[in-house]
């Protein structure tokens, strides 16, 4: 192949305050490819094609297209040398029909006034060349998710873009409408079109594309000719990590049942986010739940923490129903949580780190007297929460909004696991946070587990899973799709296949 | 050493950070200097001496304790309405009933005062409680109807203002009028219900000492109880609150129906300290001041005080400058509104605006720097 | 008058409804447009005072009450401006920028209409003359009500509401504000200036609630006072709110309101009905929360419907 089309030399990404996103990376893409960007949440995927499409800016490194050396300061730069990016969550007007939103921004014109036949017009025909026949006259709030993906690919036809840029696409899918998009991608391949997707799904990159960008934690683990690497290859170089048997686990031998699901299923947006699942949680047991993004795990931990009530199937803690309880009455029952989006549900920015920490505790009779606080036993509480866990801060007035991530992942795990009694769910607990955050944080949930209480640890890091856990469910598409006993037994590669839905469990035990 | 201490340790508990003060006030300076500047321009203007105006717009209010007297006088309303309208904001929400419950609160209070006979201290106290507490009864309306049916609580408290400045100007056209008073007036309230002066020289009456009382009691409520620190953190981030389990609903209600309690004794406390008779016919405007005041305060309990002397500041000094010149007072308007405007917005002279002019300049001259190596 | 049906059967009545109906169109389409660009606009009661005062002086300065009205339509551009500048690039509260351009207004006008007359509450202005259209005005009834007693202002606001319809609807800045509304991140992402846009929107807000206030100290009554508009920019976002951003069915609400007040005017003077004028001028208000109240009710019963169907 001759000359790349478009080149990143040297791209490096940190986010404020020193969240590193890409540490170094290079990447290459030739004319009419379609080029797979993998990796795991967190890699720096989209990160890298958001600074391709200039929607960020990089700190270091450099963007060639056709040789050229340019600047992209915004989308609309990009977009002029023919560039368009279909992102994760759709950017449409909800309350717009079809073709209104293909051509916003560049509306034909008849007599000064919007010419909405020719906007029709426009999408039917793009529609049409593309085998994406839609009706242009049908508001986007009415289509479902497959739809809408294709009214964005067609908005980045309209603005005449040669190369696409599709953010993990197929995350929303169901199987016959990614069957559908990987047929009108190859049909635009063959126009010569130049596509770049965003996956971690294996089987995907190996079906439609032609080469594959593997990204680990900020680097480019390298670029490859899809037909010349395996399934497992790849896994391996996406997840894999040398594999060190730190200290051996301390069997502790699970007690009695705390939590137990039922047949929880949960529908929405007329798509089952969670299918009939079924588990149990026992004293001293660490559950992990693992699972590609996405796949019901923000909905489970939405129904165990009382956000989401109205599912089917039930939970029960200590034998009691939590149906219908309010998040207090469920908090009040002993079971803490640490959300997974620590900035909007975790904590209060604006405020400081001891209005943060204690906003559980402000409730413990012991803490206050009738209505008032005490201040003194809760400044102290705070200082021990800071001094424990390492926090990184002056003092507990300082800003949230002040502190890195981990420092305040930190807060927000310290105050949920010291108010934890019988049960903690913990949804990505160490995403994005420095080793040493991790540390401390896997310190706590050992101490915690030890001393009888039941942890559901929902995480997408194959690492944290093997060190903490024991017994393991998979989830797929809002399905439990393997029961894994002991994990020690289970490869990662294994795992990685029930995560990406390459194989399912045949019997499963369905004592978990 | 022990004073020293504790000072330290204020400043450090409140994670005193120098810069972040010095740009705060200094951003305050800069509005209050913009503000005056166009007042200046505008009385140059339209006055024909101007420099008398200036004079007594500026110095007027110091120039004796009379004087000073009604600067404190004019602060009083607006450090209730100020502290009222603090509470409510607290809880990130907008209900203007201030404004009518200072009006419920004030006819109530004189109605109290006038109808039934108590003993000396207890007719104060049932006139102020009363008053506050027949205002709450609106103002629950607008709260309950946000939290339960999530009715903008800003436009449905402004149509209750209009609705409860009718009421009572019906009542004192036509039910509780004093036909003696020439007027549509209620009867003369009773010197035993009044707040009497309590700084001789001046008519500053007890009412100073009430609001005072009640700002130091919300800075404790915020500090040190449970539900001050529950609607502070509703008003900060809902969904923290929510996901913590903070009843938030029940927080939202809680804040609106404090401040507008506060707002109909501040209501009474005026009508019993500065009036004989209730004889309001429009609306007395304090509510919107509140929401100024805690505007330019920073919405600190603390700063309420000093925010509302400003204003009364401000105005002293126009009456007298409306009463010696030839300008109307009402030029205080614009000072207020373009100070809101300035304090209250996010890029005017934040220290990111500070570093986004430094960068821009750096920008330049690097720019100058390459066209410089350019040339040569 | 003796009883509601003589009430109901005047002319003058529906006349009245008209009239007072008329500042609450202009200012329920000003919160209408704002609303669609994203931004609660409330400006509008303190744009419609200034206006209302700006109308006044130019109409006897130019002795002509059309000049009157453009150069109040322009303090109301201004407004909006004030209002956007400090929104949209100093990223000021909304809700604040609105309350001090309130509070400033409730001054300025008094302080203008003091420092050219020396009193402090009234401006007389030149008022506009009533349109009596030949021909038409001899229908009986109907030709009464609309062609022989209403001023250009009253055939302007109902000139604007079709506009707006067709405006939002047919016009790409239009469709861009609508956008912009509904997301601002959609508009930005595809390299169309939302900021701008919304800018254009509070300008044009700005000048219909200028109009809105020119309608008052010249078109209804013929001359400016400080407490002449009394909450009717409020009540325009109410009968927007209620009327759910349609601009049709914001007017029929505006409509509504202006009945009310009417009603509460004319009403005292049946005799037999002993109502005093004080608690009918409550009405208008107290029918705007209830409109707000049933309007909500209707909406949590639908967003029910929806997430169990």
């Amino acid at each position: 192949m001759a000359e790349a089309l478009i080149m990143m030399k040297d791209i490096r990404k940190v986010y404020y305050p020193d969240i590193v996103a890409i540490n170094s990376a290079t990447f290459s893409l030739f004319e009419g490819e379609i080029h797979a960007i993998a990796g795991e949440n967190g890699a720096g995927k989209t990160t890298l094609m958001k600074i391709l499409f200039g929607l960020e800016k990089a700190d270091k490194g450099e963007v060639l297209f056709r040789g050229e050396k340019v600047f992209f300061h915004s989308p609309s730069d990009a977009m002029r040398k023919g560039i368009g990016m279909v992102h994760q969550h759709f950017m449409l007007l909800e309350n717009m029909t079809v073709a209104d939103n293909v051509v916003l921004g560049m509306e034909p014109k008849r007599k000064g006034l919007y010419d909405y036949k020719r906007a029709c017009e426009i999408t039917k025909d793009l529609g049409e060349r593309f085998d994406m026949a839609i009706d242009p006259e049908i508001k986007i709030s009415q289509l479902a998710v497959g739809l809408k993906q294709k009214v964005e690919i067609i908005k980045v036809l309209a603005r005449e873009a040669r190369i696409i840029i599709l953010d993990e696409p197929t995350a929303v899918l169901t199987p016959q409408e990614t069957k559908e998009l990987f047929h009108q991608l190859k049909l635009l391949k063959k126009d010569n079109f130049t596509i770049i997707i965003i996956t971690h799904k294996l089987r995907e990159i190996k079906e439609i594309c032609d080469r594959v960008t593997i990204m680990k934690s900020g680097n480019i683990e390298g670029t490859y000719d899809v037909d010349k690497i395996s399934v497992e290859e790849i896994s391996k170089k996406m997840v894999g990590y040398d594999f060190v048997v730190t200290e051996d686990k301390e069997t502790l031998k699970p007690g009695e049942v705390i939590l137990e699901v039922k047949n929880l299923s949960y529908e929405r947006d007329g798509k089952k986010r969670l299918d009939d699942i079924s588990f149990k949680i026992r004293e001293k047991q660490i559950l992990g739940v693992v699972g590609v993004e996405g796949n019901g795990q923000l909905e489970l931990s939405g129904v165990l923490n009382g956000v989401i009530r109205n599912y089917e199937g039930d939970i029960s803690l200590d034998g009691l129903s939590l149906k219908n309880k309010s998040i207090l009455e469920i908090r009040d029952r002993g079971i803490s949580y640490i959300p997974e989006d620590r900035m909007v549900d975790g904590a209060n920015l604006i405020g400081n780190i001891y209005e943060s920490a204690i906003v559980l505790k402000s409730r413990d009779k012991d803490y206050r007297k009738g209505k008032f606080l005490k201040k003194k036993k809760l400044s102290e509480f705070t200082d021990v929460l800071i001094d424990s866990y390492g926090v990184k801060c002056n003092n507990k007035y300082d800003q949230v909004k002040s502190l890195s991530g981990g420092n305040i992942q930190k807060i927000v795990s310290a105050r949920e696991i010291v108010e934890a009694r019988r049960i903690l769910i913990a949804n990505q607990p160490t995403r994005g946070i420095d080793i040493g955050a991790v540390m401390t944080l896997h310190e706590k949930l050992k101490e915690l587990q030890s001393n009888n209480l039941g942890i559901l640890l929902i995480s997408s890091d194959l690492k944290e899973i093997y060190d903490l856990t024991e017994s393991v469910i998979v989830l797929y598409e809002g399905k439990i799709v393997a029961r894994i006993k002991n994990i020690k037994d289970v490869s990662e590669e294994q795992l990685g296949r029930y995560m990406l839905g390459i194989e399912v469990q045949e019997d499963m035990e369905a004592s978990l | 050493m022990k004073i020293r201490e504790r000072l330290m340790s204020y400043f450090k508990n409140r994670s005193f950070s120098f810069q972040r003060f010095f740009f705060e006030s200094l951003k305050t300076l800069m509005a209050v200097l913009i503000a005056y500047l166009i007042a200046i321009i505008i009385i140059v203007f339209v006055s024909d001496n101007p420099s008398e105006s200036i004079y007594w717009f500026i110095v007027g209010p110091f120039s004796n304790l009379m004087e000073f007297g009604e600067l404190i006088k004019k602060a009083v309303p607006l450090m209730f309405a100020g502290i009222a309208a603090c509470v409510i904001v607290k809880a990130n929400q907008f209900n203007l009933f201030t404004e009518g419950a200072f009006y419920v609160g004030g006819l109530v209070a004189a109605l109290i005062a006038i109808y039934i006979k108590l003993p000396a201290f207890l007719a104060v106290i049932a006139a102020l409680v009363g008053g506050g507490l027949v205002a709450t009864i609106f103002g629950y309306i607008p709260a309950k109807l946000k939290s339960s049916l999530n009715v903008n609580e800003f436009v449905s408290s402004i149509m209750l203002n209009f609705v409860a400045l009718w009421i009572g100007v019906f009542l004192i056209s036509n039910v509780v009028i004093d036909d003696a008073s020439g007027d549509t007036a209620t009867g003369i309230i009773p010197e035993i219900s009044k707040l009497k002066v309590f700084i001789t020289g001046t008519n500053i009456t007890y009412g100073l000492l009430i609001v005072i009382g009640i700002i130091i009691l919300v800075k404790i409520f915020f500090s040190k109880t449970l539900p001050g620190y529950e609607i502070k953190m509703t008003g900060d981030n809902q969904h923290f609150a929510k996901f913590s389990g903070i009843n938030v609903e029940r927080r939202v209600v809680m804040a609106q129906v404090l401040g507008i309690f506060i707002a109909g004794v501040g209501g009474a406390a005026e009508i019993l300290s500065n009036y004989h008779r209730f004889n309001w016919k429009t609306l007395p405007g304090f509510g919107f001041d509140g929401f100024m005041v805690t505007i330019i305060a920073k919405n600190k309990p603390l700063f309420v005080p000093l925010a509302a002397l400003f204003i009364g500041y401000l105005r002293a000094g126009a009456d007298l400058m409306a009463f010696n010149s030839d300008v109307a007072q009402e030029v205080v308007a614009i000072i207020q509104g373009v100070i809101i405007l300035l304090i209250a917005s996010e890029r005017f002279f934040s220290s990111s605006f500070f570093k986004r002019l430094l960068d821009n300049y750096k920008e330049r001259r690097n720019h100058k720097r390459m066209d410089v190596m350019k040339n040569e | 008058m003796n009883s509601f049906w003589d009430l109901f059967s005047s002319v003058n009545f529906y006349v009245t409804i008209i009239s007072l109906a008329t500042p609450l169109i202009f200012a329920s389409m000003a919160a209408l447009i704002s609303n669609k660009a994203g931004v609660v606009n409330i400006s509008i009661e303190g744009t419609m005072l200034v206006s209302a005062l700006v109308g006044a002086i130019f109409s006897t300065l130019f002795n002509s009450a059309i000049m009157g009205i453009l150069i109040a339509c322009v303090a109301g551009i201004l407004m909006g401006y004030i209002f956007a500048f400090s929104t949209i690039k100093l990223r000021t509260n909304e809700i604040l920028v609105g309350i001090a351009l309130n509070i400033l207004a409730a001054g300025l006008v008094i302080f203008i209409v003091y420092a050219l007359t020396g009193n402090k509450s009234d401006y007389s202005s030149v008022p506009l003359k009533t349109i009596s259209i030949p021909l038409l005005r001899d229908i009986p009834i109907i030709g009464e009500i609309f062609f022989n007693s209403l001023n250009l202002l009253v055939y302007l606001a109902i000139v604007i509401v079709i506009a707006m319809s067709f405006f939002l609807k047919k016009t790409v800045l239009g469709i861009r504000i609508r956008s912009v509304g509904m997301n601002a991140k959609a508009v930005d992402s595809i390299g169309v200036d939302s900021e701008k846009v919304k800018i254009i929107a509070l300008l044009i807000a700005g000048g219909l609630a200028g109009l809105g206030g020119a309608y008052m100290s010249i078109g209804f009554m013929s001359s400016f006072n400080t407490g002449m508009i009394a909450g009717r920019g409020f009540i325009g976002l109410a009968a927007e709110a209620i009327g759910a951003g349609i601009p049709y069915v914001t007017a029929l609400f505006a409509v509504v309101f202006g009945l009310v007040n009417a009603f509460s005017l004319t009403a005292q003077t049946i005799t037999g009905i002993n109502i005093p004028y004080e608690l009918l001028n409550t009405l208008p208000y107290m029918v705007t929360i209830i409109g707000l109240v049933v309007f909500a009710v209707i909406k949590k019963r639908r967003n029910k419907n929806n997430i169990k169907g």
